[in-house]
């Protein structure tokens, strides 16, 4: 019931102004728990899923959170690439969250300006193509960046890539 | 009974006149009834008993087949790059056998790990250990052994190679450059064991007619009856039941029988020409033979009888092929075989045994009635002893494997928390409640080396199951753990009771369990029957003792008639249970065997001693006659059974190796039996038959 209730809120309030004061709510409900249950998680992330690149046909949704300079990430997105199974099993939501030591904030902008985030992705984090990256960034590309990274601190994800699964019945 | 003798000479007159028509008409008829019989002799063992497993038809319902496992275990001097890449190409190579479905070994195993150079990433990698140089695979395997002992040992110097198939799959072909040995699903009996087989009793046959009878008349005789009576026996079940699958084990109940009943024959006409006409010997080959042996015929039909009512066509097979052998041997001996021998005289037939038999005689005349009741006390105290000791542990039906490996089957909706902490409930119950297990391997096993790797502190929980299903997919590791609707585990053994962590699994209630492997199948189904079997023994045993006291109108020949069947079987348990040997399905037809040809021996020496007595003969003298004419065929036809028996040991079918030795060492017994307790209690019962037929 009372997960019911959660996603029914998020939908009934998914717009990013009202994003963060849920962020918040949820926060103080859960904040003597250790870690979110699997629909919190969900639930976080349903919201942002326009902000992702999505790769992949399958019925079973994957949120991925990378930094397209780790090599762990580009080791993930070179596997999924070739493995077309996987991606007829499931549909990979890509989350572009900069780990610091890798300083990658302009690529991330950069591939999400690009015309096929996608391919453009697959270009870099696959085909190690160096791409130019502007200095100057668009608002709406900043705040897309913004908004991954607030629910990714939210959900304390420290590692990359970094896997949720939504369950096929969720 | 009847003791006088009857005349048979009108009826010798008459197979000597038609001596060439019997045989032609014997021969052509057995050709005719052999073509038309067209009989399956490349039964298979597994097939036999699992025509009728209640697990395989459980398996059925599910869609799911049954599988093959091969044990290829291959001794390596020493583990380094060349000795890997050879292990490597045979994994290869094994795997592309047409009919394997999946081998196991280290070289399919994988290292599954995270790269924590960074501590940043959340990517489980899956290396295959074969990519790994052979220093490495020493050390990684050393420092997380569980998973991978099942497939090396621990100084890297033997490899196990575990081979799923979907039929028996033969290694001979392959080029192994090592030395190996190959543990097979033996489910066939092939060909070669069936000429083997039948070599091993031709030649003994007539190796035992030339040292006993200086001839080879006898193992000619001997192997023509056998010859009939198997075609005959066979076209019979088949018209009466329609199977035509021949299973070793009811071809040797038949040869068993069928050389019983004619040594009998054939020894009377052997001994009884001394005066150089050939008539007399025909003539007293029959008529001092037709009612004792024609008496075996419903002591084995009635007490068998029951046995055709058994819910189980195994059961009624193994019961008509003894009932109708001991028939169809009885005709041809009484027909065919004298037909056949009146073309034959022998010169020398003095018998070399006949001075044991006076010694036996002699002995056993004087016995000590003490001792007997002792002696019968004590096996009484051992058959109690059996008796509680099956009430109190079953463990006499133990089936100790060294090394054995089973598959199982699981049906699932969905891979859950809830699921998998019922599949980890059961591998620990199973641990707990067996010993030998050595390893469970099931998707838990996988998906918690999966965590472990992703997160080492924390437990499995949904988030977590998902992502490690999700490298499971990721790997292609999923394909030895699951098909589309059922999980799959493997549990390896190492000396352990097999057949004890069957009924486990058969009774466990956690989850639905379904055995899969052939040679699981197999025992399972042998386990059913095995009660089954027991039972009809034990009844058989009573049933005789009652049929033989009717037959000789006395309860004490009766009493004598249970003591002397049973008393083998209770010292054959009791040596079974000292030297820790299973009760297999296997023994009891063993039992079944010994019990047929037991009964034919009382009848025998009850009739031979009897009659001398009832015509006027002293106890000894009596005893003589006994030895003599009846003792001397039932000695060797326990040599010749024991000795077939035993070479059945070097065959290659691991059932009939064991119904080889369980048969041999209970024939020894029971001629043992027959030669020191029988006379004894036809001695001691003497009186009181001898009151009960006074005039």
């Amino acid at each position: 019931m009372y997960n019911f209730n959660m996603t029914y809120i998020i939908n009934f309030l998914s717009s990013k102004l009202s994003l963060t004061a849920l962020l918040l709510c949820i926060l103080i409900t859960q904040s003597d728990a250790a870690e979110y249950t699997n629909t919190q998680k969900i639930a976080l992330l349903q919201p942002i899923e326009h902000d992702a690149i999505i790769y992949g046909e399958g019925a079973k949704k994957v949120y991925v959170f990378v930094d397209p300079k780790c090599p762990h990430s580009r080791d993930f997105m070179s596997m999924i690439n070739e493995n077309a199974k996987m991606r007829s099993i499931y549909k990979y939501y890509i989350f572009f969250y900069e780990l610091k030591r890798f300083h990658s904030h302009d690529l991330i902008a950069a591939i999400y300006a690009s015309a096929s985030p996608l391919q453009r992705t697959l270009e870099v984090m696959v085909g190690d193509k160096k791409i130019p990256t502007d200095t100057k960034i668009d608002p709406k590309i900043e705040s897309k960046i913004d908004e991954v990274a607030h629910v990714a601190d939210v959900l304390e994800i420290s590692k990359r890539p970094y896997l949720i699964i939504m369950k096929e019945n969720n | 009974m009847y003791y006088h003798t009857p005349d048979t000479s009108r009826y010798i007159r008459f197979i000597r006149r038609f001596r060439m028509l019997i045989i032609t008409v014997f021969i052509a008829l057995s050709a005719f009834a052999f073509n038309f019989l067209k009989p399956e002799l490349i039964s298979s063992d597994t097939v036999f008993w699992l025509s009728e497993s209640k697990q395989l038809e459980k398996n059925h319902k599910q869609s799911y087949s049954a599988t093959y496992l091969g044990h290829l275990h291959v001794d390596i001097p020493e583990f380094n790059t060349q000795s890997k890449h050879s292990l490597q190409a045979l994994q290869t190579e094994l795997e592309h056998i047409e009919g394997v479905e999946r081998v196991e070994s280290l070289f399919s195993a994988y290292m599954i790990f995270n790269d924590r150079t960074s501590d940043e990433s959340a990517l489980v990698k899956a290396l295959p250990i074969a990519q790994m140089p052979p220093e490495k695979i020493i050390s990684f395997v050393k420092t997380l052994p569980d998973p991978y002992r099942p497939f090396v040992n621990n100084n890297f110097h033997r490899f196990h190679f575990i081979i799923h198939a979907k039929t028996p799959i033969q290694v001979d072909h392959l080029n192994i450059p090592y030395e190996y040995t190959y543990s097979e699903p033996q489910v066939e009996a092939k060909l070669s064991h069936y000429l083997w087989y039948i070599g091993i009793i031709i030649l003994v046959v007539m190796g035992m007619s030339y040292l006993v009878f200086k001839n080879f008349i006898a193992g000619f005789a001997a192997i023509s009856v056998t010859v009939i009576t198997l075609i005959w026996t066979f076209t019979l079940i088949y018209l009466l039941i329609g199977t035509k699958e021949i299973h070793i084990a009811m071809s040797l109940m038949v040869v068993s029988i069928a050389i019983g009943h004619y040594l009998y024959f054939y020894y009377r006409w052997h001994v009884s020409q001394f005066k150089n006409d050939p008539n007399r010997a025909l003539e007293k080959s029959i008529n001092r033979n037709l009612l004792p042996a024609f008496w075996t015929l419903p002591v084995l039909l009635i007490s068998l009888g029951s046995l055709l009512f058994a819910d189980s066509p195994i059961v009624t097979m193994m019961s008509l092929s003894l009932m109708l052998s001991s028939i169809v041997a009885y005709a041809v001996s009484i027909v065919f075989l004298p037909a056949l021998l009146s073309y034959f005289s022998v010169s020398s037939p003095k018998i070399y045994l006949a001075r044991t038999c006076y010694w036996f005689a002699n002995q056993e005349v004087h016995y000590n009635p003490k001792l007997l009741r002792k002696f019968m006390f004590f096996s009484l105290l051992i058959l109690l002893f059996i008796g509680v000791r099956l009430y109190i542990s079953p463990n006499l039906f133990a089936r100790d494997v060294s090394y054995e490996t089973m598959t199982l089957k699981v049906p699932f909706k969905e891979i859950d928390l809830e699921m998998l902490q019922k599949i980890e409930t059961f591998e620990n119950d199973l641990k707990s409640h067996n010993s030998g297990i050595v390893k469970v391997n099931s998707i838990n096993t996988i998906l918690k080396q999966l965590n472990l790797a992703n997160a080492p502190k924390n437990p499995l929980d949904e988030q977590r199951l998902l992502q490690a299903l999700f490298f499971l997919e990721l790997y292609d590791l999923e394909k030895s753990y699951m098909d589309q609707d059922s999980l799959n585990i493997t549990i390896t053994l190492k000396n352990a009771d097999q057949s004890a962590i069957i009924r486990y699994l058969e009774s466990y209630k956690g989850l639905p369990i379904y055995l899969t492997d052939i040679n699981s199948l197999s025992q399972s189904s042998k386990m059913e029957k095995m009660l089954l079997l027991i039972s009809s023994l034990v009844s058989a045993l009573l049933i005789i003792a009652l049929v033989m006291g009717i037959i000789f109108r006395s309860v004490a020949i009766g009493w004598v008639g249970f003591a002397a069947n049973a008393i083998p079987i209770i010292w054959f348990v009791l040596f079974m249970i000292l030297f820790k040997f299973e009760l297999t399905i296997e023994a009891l037809i063993a039992m079944t065997i010994s019990v047929g040809l037991t009964s034919d021996t009382i009848i025998h020496f009850g009739y031979k001693y009897f009659r001398s007595r009832y015509f006027g003969r002293t106890r000894k003298h009596a005893l003589e006659i006994m030895f003599f004419y009846a003792a001397v065929p039932a000695i060797i036809s326990a040599t010749v059974l024991m000795i077939v028996f035993a070479l059945l040991i070097f065959t290659q079918l691991q059932s009939l190796q064991l119904i080889g030795a369980y048969g041999a060492v209970l024939m020894f017994i029971s001629l043992l039996s027959d030669l020191f307790i029988l006379p004894v209690l036809l001695l001691s019962v003497d009186k009181a038959k001898m009151t009960t037929n006074a005039h």
